[in-house]
This record gives C-alpha cells, sequence and structure tokens, in this order.
C-alpha cells in the first residue's frame, strides 16, 4: 500500500470517528455532562490555548523527572542483575515484590515523603517507569549472546567493568531502548495519576495536564475534561511515534528492526 | 625451539555428576611461523582444544607453554577467529578492527592507520563503514581475520572460520588465508572438519580420535604451496588420510 493511500484511510478514519461523535453527542445523548460534542471541544480548546503549552510543561517535567530516576536506577540494577548471578538472585524477590503493585498504591507515601510537590508527582511516575526500563535490561544481558563476550576478551577485554561497557551495554541496547519506550507509555498514563493530588509550586494556580483534567471534572466542565484527555492522547502518540522513529535511527546496525510503523 | 607446546592436555567435563573425559593427554609441539590444522570426528572436542589453547577454557590436567611461559588465562599474544557470529553488530567493520587496539589504548590515529592496513589485506578497505548486518558471511570472516591480526598476536587460531561458507567463497578464502599468511608468518592453528581444507592449508596435520581425542596421528604435508585441490599428490594425501581419519572414527 503506498503512503498517500494509507494516510487517506487514516485521516477518514479519523473524520469518521469525529462524525460519529458529533452525531451521538448532539442527537442522540444531548447533555454536555455526559458526553460533550466536538465543537464544545474544539471551542474548549481555543479558550485555554495559551494555558495548554504550561499545563503540557509541566507534565512533561513530571514525566522526565519519573523517566530520569528509573534510568539511572533501573538500567543499573537490570545490568547488574543480568550480568552476575548473585545480584540476580538478591533483587529478584525484591523485585517480583514490589513490580505487582500499582503505581497508584503509591500515591499516599508519594504524598507523605514529597509533600504535595512535583517529585511526588515524578515519583508515581518513576514507579511505574521503572521495572519495564529494569526488566529489559536485565533481559537484554541475558541474551548477549555468549560468543560476542568471548570474542571481547580475545581481544583483550577482560575486566567486567570493560565487558559491559563494551559489549553488554551496546548489545542489550535495542532491548533497553524498547523498555525506556514502554516506561513513556506507562509514565504518561501515570500522569493523570500523579497530578491528581494538585500542587501549586510555581504560583500558576493549578497547572499539569492530570491536574487540570481532575479540576475541570470537579467543575463538571465536561468539555475541557475531554480535551485534556484528548491531549493526553496525541502527547502519548507523538511521544511513541518519536521513539519508533529514534530507534529505528540508532539501531540502524540491527536487520529486521522494525520501521514498518514509521 | 617450539613456540608452542601443549603437555598431557586432557579435559573432563562434569555434567549431572557424570564426567565425561573429552580430551585424553594431547601433546603437541609447534614451530614458529607454521601453519599446523587439526581434523577430528565433529564432537571430538576439536574446538574444546582450541578454547583451551586461547585460555577461555582450564584443561583439567596439563600444560600449555608460549616461549616457554605457560599461558593460565586469555593473552594477548593469542588471537582467535570464530566459526561465526563473533563480529560486534554494533559497529562498523573499521570499529570492529579497532576494538583490540582500543583495548590496548592506542592512540586514535596509530588505531585508524593499523586497521585501515588490516583492512586492506583482507580487501575490505571499501567496506569500513558497513555494519556487519550489511555484508556476506565471507566478508564477516575477513573482518574478523581482520580483526584478530590488527592487534598483532604471535599465534592466530581459528576455529572452522570457514564451515559456514559455501564452496566457492570457502576456496577464496582459503587462498586469501594462505597469502595472509606468508606475508605476516603468524603462526596459525586451524581447526576443521574438512581433510580437503585441511590439506590446502596446512603444513602439519594433527588427527585427532573420536572422544575420548587422542592425537591419532599428525601427517606432514609438504605439497608446494600454491596448492591445487585436483592435483594427483593432492588427491592421494586425501586418500590416505580421509583412510587414518575413519580409521580414528571406528575404533
Amino acid at each position: 500500500m503506498n503512503n498517500l493511500k494509507k494516510n487517506k484511510i487514516q485521516i477518514f478514519s479519523i473524520l469518521l470517528f469525529l462524525f460519529l461523535w458529533q452525531i451521538i453527542s448532539q442527537y442522540l445523548i444531548n447533555d454536555p455532562l455526559i458526553l460533550p460534542t466536538v465543537s464544545e471541544v474544539i471551542k474548549a480548546f481555543f479558550e485555554l490555548s495559551s494555558d495548554i503549552p504550561i499545563d503540557l510543561a509541566v507534565s512533561l517535567l513530571h514525566l522526565s523527572t519519573g523517566l530520569f530516576f528509573a534510568l539511572i536506577i533501573g538500567i543499573p540494577i537490570g545490568a547488574l542483575m543480568g550480568w552476575y548471578k548473585n545480584a540476580d538472585q538478591f533483587f529478584d524477590p525484591i523485585i517480583e515484590m514490589l513490580r505487582p503493585i500499582p503505581p497508584l498504591a503509591w500515591i499516599p507515601f508519594a504524598i507523605i515523603w514529597f509533600g504535595l510537590s512535583d517529585y511526588s508527582a515524578g515519583f508515581i511516575i518513576f514507579i511505574g517507569a521503572l521495572f519495564p526500563i529494569l526488566t529489559n535490561t536485565y533481559t537484554g544481558f541475558r541474551n548477549i549472546p555468549k560468543r560476542l563476550v568471548e570474542a571481547a576478551k580475545v581481544l583483550g577485554c577482560k575486566k567486567n567493568i570493560n565487558l559491559i561497557r563494551h559489549v553488554a551495554l551496546p548489545s542489550s541496547f535495542p532491548y533497553i531502548l524498547s523498555g525506556i519506550r514502554i516506561s513513556i507509555g506507562i509514565g504518561w498514563m501515570c500522569v493523570v495519576a500523579a497530578e491528581m493530588f494538585g500542587l501549586d509550586n510555581y504560583g500558576l494556580g493549578n497547572v499539569g495536564v492530570g491536574n487540570m483534567l481532575w479540576q475541570y471534572y470537579s467543575l463538571h466542565m465536561m468539555d475541557r475534561v475531554a480535551l485534556y484527555m484528548l491531549i493526553l492522547g496525541v502527547m502519548g502518540l507523538s511521544m511513541d511515534r518519536l521513539l519508533k522513529y529514534a530507534e529505528a535511527n540508532l539501531l540502524k546496525w540491527k536487520k529486521g528492526t522494525n520501521i514498518r510503523q514509521i | 625451539m617450539y613456540q608452542l607446546q601443549l603437555k598431557n592436555l586432557s579435559k573432563t567435563f562434569k555434567r549431572n555428576s557424570k564426567k565425561l573425559l573429552v580430551l585424553d593427554n594431547i601433546n603437541l609441539n609447534v614451530k614458529k611461523s607454521e601453519f599446523i590444522a587439526i581434523v577430528g570426528p565433529s564432537g571430538c572436542g576439536k574446538t574444546t582444544l582450541l578454547r583451551i589453547i586461547m585460555g577461555l577454557e582450564h584443561p583439567s590436567k596439563g600444560s600449555i607453554k608460549l616461549d616457554d611461559k605457560s599461558i593460565k588465562e586469555v593473552s594477548s599474544a593469542l588471537g582467535m577467529v570464530f566459526q561465526e557470529f563473533s563480529l560486534f553488530g554494533w559497529r562498523t567493520v573499521l570499529e570492529n578492527v579497532t576494538f583490540g587496539l582500543e583495548m590496548k589504548k592506542l592512540g586514535r590515529k596509530e588505531q585508524m592507520k593499523i586497521s585501515e592496513e588490516y583492512l586492506k589485506l583482507v580487501d575490505l578497505e571499501d567496506f569500513k563503514k558497513h555494519y556487519p548486518c550489511e555484508l556476506s558471511g565471507g566478508m564477516k570472516q575477513r573482518v574478523a581475520v581482520a580483526r584478530a591480526l590488527a592487534t598483532n598476536p604471535e599465534v592466530l587460531l581459528m576455529d572452522e572460520p570457514f564451515g559456514a561458507l559455501d564452496e566457492q567463497t570457502r576456496n577464496t578464502l582459503q587462498t586469501e588465508l594462505i597469502k595472509i599468511w606468508k606475508k605476516t608468518r603468524k603462526t596459525v592453528i586451524f581447526i576443521t572438519h574438512n581433510i580437503e581444507e585441511a590439506i590446502f592449508l596446512a603444513q602439519r596435520i594433527v588427527i585427532l580420535s573420536k572422544t575420548p581425542s587422542t592425537v591419532n596421528r599428525i601427517i606432514e604435508n609438504k605439497l608446494p604451496y600454491p596448492r591445487d585441490k585436483l592435483a594427483p599428490d593432492f588427491i592421494k594425501l586425501k586418500c590416505d588420510i580421509t583412510r587414518h581419519f575413519y580409521d580414528g572414527k571406528d575404533k
């Protein structure tokens, strides 16, 4: 299928979705509290167009805080577990116990530890983003071809630290990257919950996409709630696309990398 | 007078409390610049023997001496070319060759100079910016040879390096290997299960028996280089060795 035709189908699908939404909300439901119309949401967008960039910036700050700590903690632990059997056995029970706890269950402690701050929002996102990065790094390290490690040893790369740096990390880079992509997805989903408790660190009043979503819900302005939901969706999608694009570029050396979806 | 000496090498693998003797009292002396081929039935422990020489595995008994110093672990005096899939996929051809030199902490300029020289030797200077996934099997093995030679080891160990290649590519690489060997005067220990390949390449052919492997026979190969696989002398030697080879297998 050529690109033009593919794009046409995609645009048609979006238009059809919006059209059905408009018809259903306007003629079947006819109650903006239950389902605002598309035109109301568009109107809300223009009303709030000066707020949205700030909300996005704040939410992205929370996301990157959480992601940053997930990276600097998840990658080393995953690497240690993948490389050293003892580290694997040591960390595994702890991680397997903490992993099933939903990130949202950490909210009370996040508030106690960090107060109503950007850090507590970042912390919730950190919890959500940590495990995909950690387990993917681990899987990457476990899948390093033994022969590559031996080839490196033969060429004078003998210390564990050098083997990790020159062989294990680059070899598991594809795994780590897809871990990061999953983490960003999950982290972005956590934004709403992480910002739910509201914070006011900037003297700007309530800010943040997730935060505003809750604010407008409490005011029963459902057109604005829907608007922020759409913003979450569009942002999540664009970040995912951006990462897939980056992945395809960074992993040129890997044959069979999935580039079809770009 | 010998550069590499294997003395009474034995290797036992333990698996589920069962002991499996793979190599039984192997003795071999290798002169400097000699080309040795080791042949034997598959599963006879040829690769294990090479890995022990390289220091990737430890012998259960016996010793390996290089220039009268015993080798206990991986040494930079030895280089190795693996069967296949040993290139670093995330590094370009050139970066694969520089790997060993980076480990030696050579300057960037020197790394480039040496690497390009060896890439030229294996006739791949036009592909230095390619990634291994873009190369054919034969080209990959040439990179592996250049990479192993770049660190200037005294002995080059080759573990069935052309085993996974098609007949034509294998023939080309065999001819090239002889040229490289003549040019660099490295000692080569070459493992193969292909008798023809061993006769084409080596000055001495070590025939291992079935597991537990012992040195069944060492055959001097005085045929002049470059060798012709269709010459009567070549074919005669091949017949002789095939007989011994299968003798060893049947015992």
